[in-house]
């Protein structure tokens, strides 16, 4: 008994643990979080060992009865091993590939710089000098030649993002390794014949430039900046140079990124654009929207004599040019600063910094027709990409203009803490309190969901009311504008599903059923915990269709596949035939299937397994009332003997019950000497024999510090309440069962009325056939928890053969207000 | 004949009048016999609870009278010192009120009357009216097979005797 007890502790804690790993994992979804693989494989491999605990605790509990939980969760665990060490293996390519063999979709293949080149030269017909990609599988081959494949994985598994410290010192040995590798031979005649077809007949020999061009880069995330680009370069320092740019993977600011990103080794691949050096007179970088101000359809131009590298590097001061893209290239904002010196290429290679020629430094690097042409560009490329691009160009010297880059531009997203006032005062704020469970504004009529029913005719838009949580609340989540619970935690299953389908919602709020009506238009900011009477469009505002920067990183895919197979909830209702071990697909259904049983276990609770415990006490209240007690630990004061005291008893919900049983009349005072006249009501010897009940005027209770099971027999009616009080709002939980009564059946069936009205009025869930009621409350803080067991120690009381007064339903009526009025203190 | 009904033909099943467990009070039986002359009128005679203990035994009956009696205030009641006069409750004043409120929290038990006849289920009417009138009662208990089945009233007994005595 007490070791049954002690799984179903351990059930709970576990539980807990499973629903935090969950809602944290789920948080980071966000993008407002830093997090990478590391995390992930850790927060999986701990929510698997504590689903496991889950699962070996509802075994103890049931001597292994639930043994295909066990199955599912080892199926479920192996899906999840599955997504996490997917490796993606280089795919095999030539180890070059001409721009005019590429586009977007090889970016795999020829890194992004190089597959956006491919791309805008093959697709847009913009002019993109003729070059060509070192491939990543040639990357492939060069670790493999020097077996440094290994090795890197090795060592980068060493730092974590939380250590910074060991971060140099990997960076450090790894570019070494790069640097003390060899270029296989077949990959060194790859780069030589693929420059020599850059090579015109009859032309000089160019000088190329060498920018880095690795997977991912250039692409969603830009890795602005993180690698090497080399300009200028002579044909023989070629593979030397593409070293170099390799071991930029490595650097530590690149590795940082690449962590924080949630790359793989396997797809931290570097290839390299080579494209012939544009001997440029003037060059820069174009926004095709202004990052500050999106919405205006504005082109945004820098402009520096010489190579671009200055117009971005800060050194000096560049053009600045604001032109419309209708008329295209009209200028809207000019600024034309002195640019002192400029960046030129060396005749043997190499740059150099060289004063401007005085008649230059004040004049516009840019023509109005030069103007004209980068915004008919501007409009070529958004067309084409459907989103804002960062892009670099050159003039050459023979007054042409070549594109060299063309990457998304990043448009901060607005961030949704930015709301504005925490509570706006011109409005009538409804509630102010509560738990954020989802993020977010919404508005709509308040829709109260008393019965399951109600959700059949859940209107689109509405804000759903309720008493608790329920997962079952998850089949109008896609049509409703908010949630809002008077209890409930951020960490529930609810709350779970309420972030996957970005619900806003606030739970806890102790009384959103009783101050919220039905029909009300609300907006509910779940933002600040604010909910205001009417719908206020000031707070509505279209959101800022929220830009993810990560959402397309590896990292993101892999915590998105991972997630489905931990989130999702596909055991909704414990009535409903899935609801099994074997219907259990998720880390979700899983514990939801577990919790939901270790109840129902703990509660079969029988009177012979009560009687067999050892630990068996009797309460000496000087009441009539006889209760037998079964401490499971922690229960009774230590040094108890074979009678206890109600004040020795420690158990919290038990103290709250005790204490509203005694807050009623209890039946005493009885008139001696009076006669007493047996009536047809009285059940005759015969009638208790049959139902085999010996122990009709014994009370039971079985206890420990937070827990409860009280099956009590007063008069002719049987009542259990059992309850789990503790800080963990996740783990709290209250039944009520009655049923029985030695009156007519008429008069009983009016006391169940009664409670169930009682019961309603103490914002219970409940059910009633006949003269049984069940009701149940879960996820209700401590104090609430307390307050309710008063409450239901008072009604056991006033109950007892209440039924006998019941003489019509009027009078039905006047008790039910009476018990609200007077002893639950509330108003009628 | 009327007279040769027995009680049984005129009794009223117990589940029809309204019952008190003996530990509930004063103002619970006062919400009981209002709401049931509400329902019944002039119907429900007399006005009176049933009280029973938790093992739903007959012990006493509560009637309007016994209700006042078990408001009165303490400064009302007689004492062997002071003889109550009912001239007297000019000095009540306002506090009438909320010392009845007070004492209606009283368990019934401390004011009900105690049960001082019953007559059979099979006993002709006449020996119910002639206890009635013997013991003061409007209410009656009827026995069946040792237990309480019903109660009789007076006034339904007054109903029988005058179809015979007008003769219709």
């Amino acid at each position: 008994m007490a070791e049954k007890y002690a799984h179903f502790q351990r059930l709970l804690a576990a539980n807990n643990a499973v629903l935090a790993l969950m809602s944290d994992m789920e948080e980071k979804l966000s993008g407002d979080f830093l997090f990478d693989l590391q995390f992930i494989r850790a927060s999986v491999s701990q929510i698997v060992q504590e689903t496991g605990a889950v699962v070996a605790a509802l075994n103890d509990m049931a001597e292994g009865r639930y043994e295909g939980l066990a199955h599912s969760l080892r199926h479920i665990s192996l899906e999840l091993e599955e997504a996490l060490s997917q490796r993606r293996e280089i795919a095999k390519a030539p180890l070059t590939l001409s721009f005019d063999q590429l586009n977007l979709e090889m970016a795999e293949t020829a890194g992004g710089k190089s597959a956006n080149l491919g791309e805008v030269r093959n697709s847009t017909g913009l002019p993109v000098p003729s070059g060509f990609a070192i491939s990543t599988y040639a990357y492939k081959v060069f670790l493999d030649a020097n077996h440094l494949t290994a090795r890197i994985t090795e060592m980068l598994g060493r730092w974590r993002m939380d250590d910074l410290d060991s971060l140099a010192r990997v960076s450090e040995e790894l570019k070494q390794m790069i640097n003390q590798a060899q270029v296989p031979r077949e990959l060194e005649s790859a780069i030589n014949a693929a420059y020599e077809g850059l090579c015109l007949p009859g032309r000089e020999r160019p000088l190329v430039a060498m920018r880095s061009s690795a997977v991912g880069e250039d692409l969603t995330l830009t890795f602005a900046g993180q690698y090497a680009t080399y300009l200028n370069v002579p044909p023989g320092e070629l593979v030397s140079r593409y070293k170099d740019i390799v071991a930029s993977l490595f650097t530590p600011r690149a590795l940082f990124y690449y962590k924080n990103k949630g790359f793989r080794e396997e797809e931290m691949a570097m290839g390299v654009a080579v494209l012939p050096m544009i001997d440029s007179q003037a060059s820069g970088v174009l926004f095709t929207r202004q990052p500050e101000a999106p919405e205006q359809d504005a082109i945004l131009i820098n402009a520096v004599w010489g190579l671009g590298k200055y117009a971005v590097g800060g050194v000096i001061n560049p053009d600045h040019y604001l032109v419309a893209y209708q008329p295209p290239g009209q200028v809207l904002e000019q600024r034309i600063p002195p640019k002192e010196f400029m960046l030129v290429n060396l005749p043997g290679g190499g740059v150099q910094k060289t004063p401007v020629p005085p008649e230059k430094v004040r004049a516009p690097c840019l023509t109005p027709e030069h103007l004209q042409q980068l915004a008919r560009w501007a409009a070529t490329l958004e067309a084409h990409y459907q989103r804002p691009q960062d892009v670099e160009w050159a003039l050459d010297g023979e007054d042409r203009l070549w594109l060299l880059q063309s990457r998304p531009l990043q448009v901060p997203a607005k961030r949704s803490a930015e709301v504005k006032a925490r509570t706006l005062k011109q409005y009538p704020v409804l509630l102010d309190q509560g738990s954020i469970a989802c993020r977010g504004v919404g508005a709509g009529p308040v829709v109260l969901m008393r019965q399951d029913e109600d959700l059949k005719n859940f209107p689109p838009g509405g804000v759903l009311v309720a008493r608790h949580t329920s997962p079952k609340y998850v089949t109008v989540m896609p049509q409703a504008a908010a949630i809002i619970t008077d209890a409930g935690s951020p960490t529930g299953h609810m709350a779970l599903l309420a972030r996957e389908f970005r619900v806003p919602t606030i739970l806890n709020t102790g009384k959103a059923t009783q101050i919220l009506q039905p029909g009300q238009e609300v907006t509910v900011d779940a933002n600040y915990n604010n909910v205001y009477a009417g719908i206020i469009n000031e707070l509505l505002e279209p959101p800022q269709a929220k830009v993810n920067d990560l959402a397309d990183s590896p990292v993101f895919r892999t915590l998105k596949t991972v997630l489905k197979k931990i989130i999702p909830l596909n055991l909704i209702n414990p009535q409903g035939a899935n609801f099994t071990p074997a219907g259990c697909r998720t880390i979700h259904d899983l514990v939801r299937y577990a919790h939901e049983f270790s109840m129902r276990e703990m509660f079969k609770l029988t009177e012979s397994e009560i009687l067999a415990g050892r630990g068996v006490m009797d309460l000496d209240s000087g009441l009539p009332f006889k209760v037998r007690i079964l401490d499971l630990g922690g229960g009774v004061k230590k040094g108890w003997k074979r009678n206890v005291r109600p004040e020795q008893i420690i158990s919290i919900p038990f103290q709250a019950f005790w204490q509203g049983l005694t807050d009623i009349r209890w039946p005493q005072g009885k008139p001696a000497g009076a006669k007493s006249f047996s009536s047809v009501f009285v059940k005759s010897e015969e009638e208790v024999a049959q139902g085999a009940d010996p122990y009709r005027d014994q009370s039971y209770v079985v206890l420990s510090e937070h827990y409860m099971n009280f099956s009590i027999h007063l008069g002719y009616h049987l009542s259990a309440v059992e309850a789990y009080v503790s800080d963990q709002i996740n783990d709290n939980y209250l039944t009520f069962t009655f049923r029985g009564g030695g009156s007519t059946p008429e008069r009983r069936e009016r006391r169940a009325r009664l409670i169930e009205a009682i019961v309603d009025r103490m914002d219970l869930n409940y059910q009633r056939q006949g003269d049984t009621i069940k009701a149940r409350l879960a996820k209700y803080p401590l104090e609430q928890m307390r307050q309710r067991l008063v409450w239901f120690g008072k009604l056991t009381l006033y109950t007892k053969q209440l039924d006998m007064a019941l003489f019509s339903e009027g009078i039905v009526d006047w008790y039910i207000k009476d018990f609200i009025r007077e002893h639950l203190q509330l108003k009628v | 004949m009327s007279y040769q009904k027995t009680a049984k033909d005129l009794m009223i099943p117990l589940e029809d009048y309204p019952h008190i467990p003996y530990w509930f009070s004063l103002r619970e039986a006062m919400a009981i016999i209002r709401e049931v002359v509400a329902k019944f009128g002039g119907s429900y005679e007399p006005r009176a609870v049933l009280v029973f203990d938790e093992k739903y035994q007959l012990m006493g009956i509560l009637t309007l009278r016994d209700i006042i009696i078990g408001l009165e205030p303490k400064f009302l009641q007689e004492t062997g010192l002071i003889k109550m006069d009912p001239s007297l409750t000019v000095l009540t004043g306002d506090n009438l009120g909320p010392k009845m409120k007070d004492q209606s929290q009283r368990p019934v038990s401390e004011a009900m009357s105690p049960i001082k006849a019953t007559v059979d289920a099979k006993d002709p009417f006449a020996k119910a009216l002639y206890l009635m009138i013997q013991e003061n009662v409007g209410l009656l208990p009827v026995m069946y097979d040792g237990k309480v089945a019903g109660m009789l009233r007076l006034s339904d007994l007054f109903g029988e005797i005058s179809r015979t005595v007008l003769g219709d």
